[in-house]
C-alpha cells in the first residue's frame, strides 16, 4: 500500500504532516518499534525542511521559473509492505544531502553537545537504510524501516 | 491522530531538588505546550529531575527541549537528570546519544541520591 501527499513548508504543514504519518502508523498496525522509529525520523527530517530548507531558498536556474522564494513545499510518500516500510520526503528547498551530512554521535558532554547534529544521528540510527538524490523538484530523501529484526544501516 | 498534547507538573522536593513530571507526547505539537515551562525551570532551578515515565513519544523537538534545558542548568553549575523513560523513549534517547550527556535513571531513589550528593 502506498500513500502520497504534499504539504506547505511551514509550521502548519509540518503539524499536519506529522499527524498524517502518526495516523497511518497506527491505522496500519506497524508495530511499536517501527511505528516509533518512522514517526521520530519523519518529524526530524520534516522539521529540518521547514526550519532550514527555506533559508535563502536555493535557486536552481532550471527550476527558477517554477517557484517563488515563498513556495517551500514538501512531498511525502509512504509505502508499507509486509517486511519493509519506505518513507520518501521531497522538498524544493536548498540542496542538502542528509545521507552524507556529518552527524554528532555519542560521547559528548552536554556542554559540548551541538543540538543540530543529534537529529541526523538519530535518523541514521533508527532507520535500516537511508538514501538521497537531487530531483527536478529538489531534495529527495528515502528511508527504509525493516519490519523484521534490525540490521546495520546501509546506503541506498 | 491522537490529541495527546504534553503537559507538565513541577514539584519542589527536599534538598533543593525540583521534579518535572512530563505527560503525553513530546512531539512537534506537544513541545509547544511545555517549552515555556521547561525554560522557566531551567532558568530558575539547579537540581532537576525530569520524570519521563508518562511520556509516550519523544521526537526531534522534544529532544532539543531536554538538551537545551540541561545545558541551561549546567551553565549555572547545576544538574538535570532524566528518570524512568518508557522503552520507546529510552531507545530514542540512547540512539541519539543523549544518554552520554544526560544521566538517565530508572530508580527515583538513585536519581535523588545523585542530585543530593
Amino acid at each position: 500500500m502506498s500513500w502520497h501527499r504534499e504539504f506547505t513548508g511551514d509550521m502548519a504543514g509540518l503539524v499536519e504532516a506529522c499527524g498524517w504519518i502518526e495516523e497511518l502508523s497506527s491505522t496500519h498496525n506497524l508495530g511499536d518499534e517501527v511505528s516509533n522509529s518512522l514517526q521520530v525520523c519523519f518529524e526530524e527530517l520534516a522539521s529540518n525542511i521547514v526550519r532550514h530548507s527555506g533559508d535563502g531558498l536555493w535557486i536552481d536556474p532550471k527550476l527558477a521559473d517554477r517557484r517563488s522564494p515563498t513556495s517551500l513545499k514538501f512531498k511525502v510518500g509512504l509505502n508499507i509492505d509486509k517486511d519493509l516500510v519506505r518513507l520518501s520526503l521531497e522538498d524544493n528547498g536548498k540542496p542538502f544531502d542528509v545521507a552524507a551530512a556529518p552527524t554528532q554521535g555519542a560521547g559528548h558532554p552536554v556542554e559540548d553537545m551541538a543540538v543540530g547534529g543529534l537529529g541526523l544521528h538519530l535518523v541514521k540510527s533508527l532507520s535500516s537504510a537511508i538514501g538521497y538524490r537531487r530531483t527536478d523538484f529538489g531534495n529527495e530523501v528515502n528511508l527504509e524501516f525493516s519490519r523484521v529484526p534490525m540490521q546495520e544501516p546501509t546506503q541506498l | 491522530m491522537t490529541e495527546e498534547l504534553a503537559t507538565m507538573n513541577v514539584s519542589d522536593l527536599s534538598g533543593g531538588i525540583t521534579e518535572v513530571k512530563v505527560m503525553g507526547r513530546m512531539d512537534i505539537k506537544g513541545v509547544f505546550a511545555i517549552e515555556d515551562g521547561f525554560a522557566k525551570v531551567a532558568d530558575e532551578k539547579l537540581k532537576v529531575i525530569v520524570n519521563l515515565e508518562a511520556v509516550t513519544f519523544l521526537a526531534s523537538l522534544g529532544i532539543r527541549t531536554l538538551v537545551m534545558s540541561c545545558k541551561a542548568v549546567a551553565d549555572k553549575g547545576g544538574d538535570l537528570v532524566l528518570l524512568d523513560p518508557q522503552a520507546n523513549v529510552d531507545k530514542v534517547l540512547r540512539s541519539s546519544g543523549i544518554d552520554q550527556a544526560i544521566k538517565i535513571f530508572t530508580s527515583r531513589d538513585e536519581a535523588l541520591a545523585y542530585l543530593g550528593k
